[in-house]
């Protein structure tokens, strides 16, 4: 097995007396998807908050090839090479979707306030250079048609897309995505399985997702890990998963008298 | 010293509880529909003329005063919501409060149009009587300012717990779009919400013009951004943080004015809330809020 | 060329011009707060009173070069917009604007009580060295300046921020230090205007830097349209030639500033040239 590029470790998250996330430790490895799934409200998107540096972990360490990310500002973290999309679409609606590419790129560029705003050669050129790479990853997502339309008219499904492209375009090694299927219909999800096995497998990504459609799940996962009241409770292959009876009573819930008995 | 402190004591109490009336007015507008009503400051103004109107014209008699100005002040209310801040709810924060800034120009320049920028005296509609406790005066008017505050604070506080409106009040503020799925009228309520606050901003208007003998067409403008200063102080879109914030803020310009320099009294609240917006924008009572991402 | 100007235009035509010009420069300052970042500010004045103190002090105490004192009353801008940013980074929509509100008027009272400022009395007898053609060589500078930042690497960062704050901290952008920049550079903008103006009218008073004054100029853009520099230009055109057109009617002049300002946010919330909504 490949090494871990992110490692959770013993990680609490708590809302005054809610625990959110309680004592939760996993290893993302490096080139792997791994999909993060649980019922609603088990603390899967506040994961994913903790690790992107929206919230301080209140208990326990996020590090991330080897620096710790508990105190760092969320736009450290990106620079770091961690990316994220978000559940409910957080696009620059009135930029266009080739500025919503380049907005990404920003932390990567280095070239000063007074440079850009006289266009010195240095911003000409790493501008220029920006907006190839900009263009390349759009064609890659199928939106290039689109660069100069702004990205509250494109349609639904495109918009997710240009989410996931713009979270790619921070050149993150580590992708987060928060629900990329929500909303979406079957051939779309299909279409959607594919581009994110695409994505791992050409531009050598690890992609961490979390997901509520179990046919994109078990498709597409190298490993699942379960959530549950914010508590970790199972993790493996996904065939390991489907057979796993704390996840089955997590999401079905268990026998009444079953309930009596442990409560 | 002592007979110093106590006299600003009550000087600070009174201004205070005046500053308290109309926080409550902004405190419950923005529990309902999260807007800085900006020409709340100016409806107190306006409670303050249609006072003057009545005092002068009428009667002087003060229940009659203050029940008109409060009645005359709730429907201008109304329609300063009707007309300026409903078309634009379901719009940006932004747009709403430019809306309200509209209104609070509007309504103080007609004044001016009106009645000319000129101060205006305040018949007395209140006998001045003083009395002394252990050689200290004290003004009976101040003394029957607090009262009249603090019996309209009652009232409120009856209005919003014990009534239906109250409760549907309460329940608004809490979730607007369930509310109104729950089958209250959201309309009415916040309606409702604007006339009560007007009205106490009317009596605030009328009590400030009883007590400094004058107003003016601009007095609203800085009064009120002081008690909303008030209202911000106490945490905002709650009733009690709006009491006890008029009372401190009272109090601390008093004691600012009597211990420092007079001259920086405009500051004073300023410098509070500047102070209370970056350590606890939450104020003394209210809940802090965190955007979900 | 100020001679061919002033043969052209007679001598009032050109003092509008001027006041107009200058509102240009302070009301594209304020579109990079409010229309381009997000930030609502209402207490815009306050830089452009700094910026005209600062710069008729070095005038008239120093005896400096005209160049010099626009210089430095564009400093003081910079730095007092830097000063109250920072602190109130973290305030957002109506929290934000009441703080700037505030600031605005500690900034009054404080030089209202303020002796050797002036107090009450203001300062007279700043040299009258702003004249139109060193104002449109400013306008002019502050249109190219505020496009090419706008366009920018910078500027999308900026905008970014309007759209969406946490998107745009999430997307690796340092929010913090684009706001405080976005405050520096728009107060900076108003700070040269207050310089120019002090130096036009040579007479200055707390009373012309208050609240009113900074509703003024939020009006100007809010009728252009937020967000857009044509818009910022239109509107300080409008609002600053029409009051004098309609002179006579010069008591109506506030009223309807207030139906303007409820009418566009009704109607026309985008403004007259603007295609930008601000959503704070």
């Amino acid at each position: 097995m490949s090494e871990a590029i992110l490692k959770v470790d013993k990680v609490s998250m708590h809302f005054g007396g809610l625990k959110a996330v309680d004592n939760v430790s996993f290893d993302i490895n490096q080139g792997e998807i791994l999909s993060l799934i649980g019922p609603n409200g088990a603390g899967k998107t506040t994961v994913f908050n903790v690790i992107t540096g929206v919230y301080t972990p209140t208990l326990g360490n996020v590090t991330f090839k080897g620096v710790n990310l508990n105190l760092l500002k969320p736009y450290k973290v990106t620079s770091l090479g961690i990316a994220r999309t978000f559940q409910n679409i957080r696009l620059f609606a009135q930029l266009t979707v080739l500025e919503n590419i380049l907005l990404a790129m920003h932390c990567r560029r280095k070239t000063n306030l007074l440079e850009s705003v006289f266009k010195l050669p240095r911003y000409r050129y790493e501008t220029k250079e920006c907006i190839q790479k900009a263009e390349e990853l759009l064609d890659y997502m199928g939106l290039l048609g689109e660069k100069l339309e702004q990205a509250q008219n494109l349609p639904y499904g495109k918009q997710r897309k240009l989410e996931i492209a713009r979270a790619m375009a921070t050149d993150a090694e580590l992708l987060l995505l928060d629900e990329p299927a929500a909303g979406m219909n079957p051939q779309e999800t299909q279409e959607l399985m594919g581009l994110i096995r695409q994505i791992r497998k050409d531009l050598n990504k690890t992609i961490f997702l979390i997901e509520h459609d179990m046919k994109l799940v078990m498709g597409i996962s190298d490993r699942i890990i379960v959530f549950d009241h914010g508590q970790l409770i199972a993790e493996g292959l996904p065939e390991e998963i489907r057979a796993n009876k704390r996840v089955i009573e997590a999401y079905l819930g268990k026998e009444v008298e079953d309930n009596a008995e442990t409560e | 010293m002592l007979e110093i402190i106590l006299k600003q004591l009550l000087n600070g109490i009174t201004v205070g509880s005046i500053y308290s009336l109309i926080a409550l007015g902004y405190t419950m507008v923005y529990g309902i529909i999260k807007l800085i009503n900006f020409a709340h400051g100016d409806i107190y103004m306006v409670g303050a003329f249609v006072g003057l109107i009545v005092a002068t014209q009428f009667s002087s008699n003060f229940i009659v005063v203050i029940a008109i100005a409060m009645a005359t002040t709730a429907i201008i209310g109304v329609l300063v919501e009707k007309v300026a801040y409903k078309p634009v709810r379901n719009s940006s924060r932004i747009s709403a409060l430019i809306s309200a800034i509209g209104a609070s120009i509007f309504i103080s320049n007609l004044v001016v149009l009106i009645n000319g920028p000129q101060r205006e005296a305040y018949p007395q509609i209140f006998p001045e009587i003083n009395f002394n406790v252990g050689g200290i005066t004290i003004s009976f008017l101040q003394i029957f300012i607090i009262l009249v505050s603090i019996a309209l604070m009652f009232g409120l506080y009856y209005i919003v717990h014990n009534t239906k409106m109250g409760i549907a009040m309460r329940a608004v503020s809490q979730n607007l779009t369930t509310a109104r799925l729950m089958g209250i009228n959201s309309d009415k309520i916040i309606s409702f919400t604007f006339a009560i606050g007007s009205s106490l901003a009317a009596a605030a208007g009328v009590l400030v013009g009883t007590y400094y003998r004058a107003v003016d067409p601009l007095m609203g403008l800085l009064f009120g951004l002081k008690a909303f200063v008030a209202a911000v102080l106490g945490g905002i879109g709650s009733i009690p943080g709006a009491m006890i914030g008029g009372l401190v803020l009272g109090l601390a310009e008093v004691m600012g004015v009597a211990f420092i320099s007079p001259s920086f009294r405009d500051a004073i609240a300023f410098g509070i809330l500047i102070f209370i917006l970056i350590v606890k924008p939450s104020g003394l009572f209210g809940k802090a809020t965190k955007e979900k991402v | 060329m100020d001679s061919i100007l002033n043969y052209l235009f007679n001598d009032y035509i050109v003092q509008v011009a001027t006041i107009t010009g200058i509102n240009i420069i302070m009301v594209l300052g304020l579109n990079l707060i409010t229309g381009v970042t997000g930030q609502l500010s209402l207490g815009h004045a306050a830089f452009m009173s700094i910026g005209a103190y600062s710069s008729s002090m070095i005038s008239i105490k120093l005896g400096a070069p005209f160049i010099v004192s626009l210089i430095a009353g564009t400093g003081f801008g910079a730095l007092f917009g830097a000063l109250l940013g920072i602190p109130i980074l973290r305030l957002r929509g109506d929290y934000l604007a009441i703080a700037t509100l505030g600031f605005g008027e500690i900034v009054r009272v404080v030089i209202l009580n303020t002796p050797a400022l002036g107090g009450a009395l203001g300062v007279y007898g700043i040299p009258p060295s702003t004249n139109l053609g060193i104002t449109a060589f400013f306008v002019v500078f502050a249109i190219f300046f505020m496009y090419r930042l706008e366009k920018s690497r910078h500027g999308l960062a900026i905008r970014s921020i309007r759209e969406d704050e946490i998107a745009a901290e999430m997307m690796g952008v340092n929010i913090s230090r684009y706001k405080v920049l976005s405050f520096t550079i728009g107060s900076a903008f108003a700070g040269l205007g207050g310089a120019l103006y002090a130096h036009f009218l040579s007479y200055i008073n707390p009373i012309d830097f208050g609240f009113m004054k900074s509703i003024e100029q939020l009006c100007m853009l809010v009728l252009g349209g937020m967000g857009s520099i044509s818009g910022a230009v239109f509107g300080s055109i409008v609002l600053s030639t029409i009051p004098e057109v309609l002179r006579f009617a010069s008591e109506y002049r506030m009223v309807t500033y207030g139906i303007v300002l409820i009418l566009m946010m009704v109607f026309r919330p985008q403004g007259l040239f603007g295609k930008i909504k601000v959503n704070v």
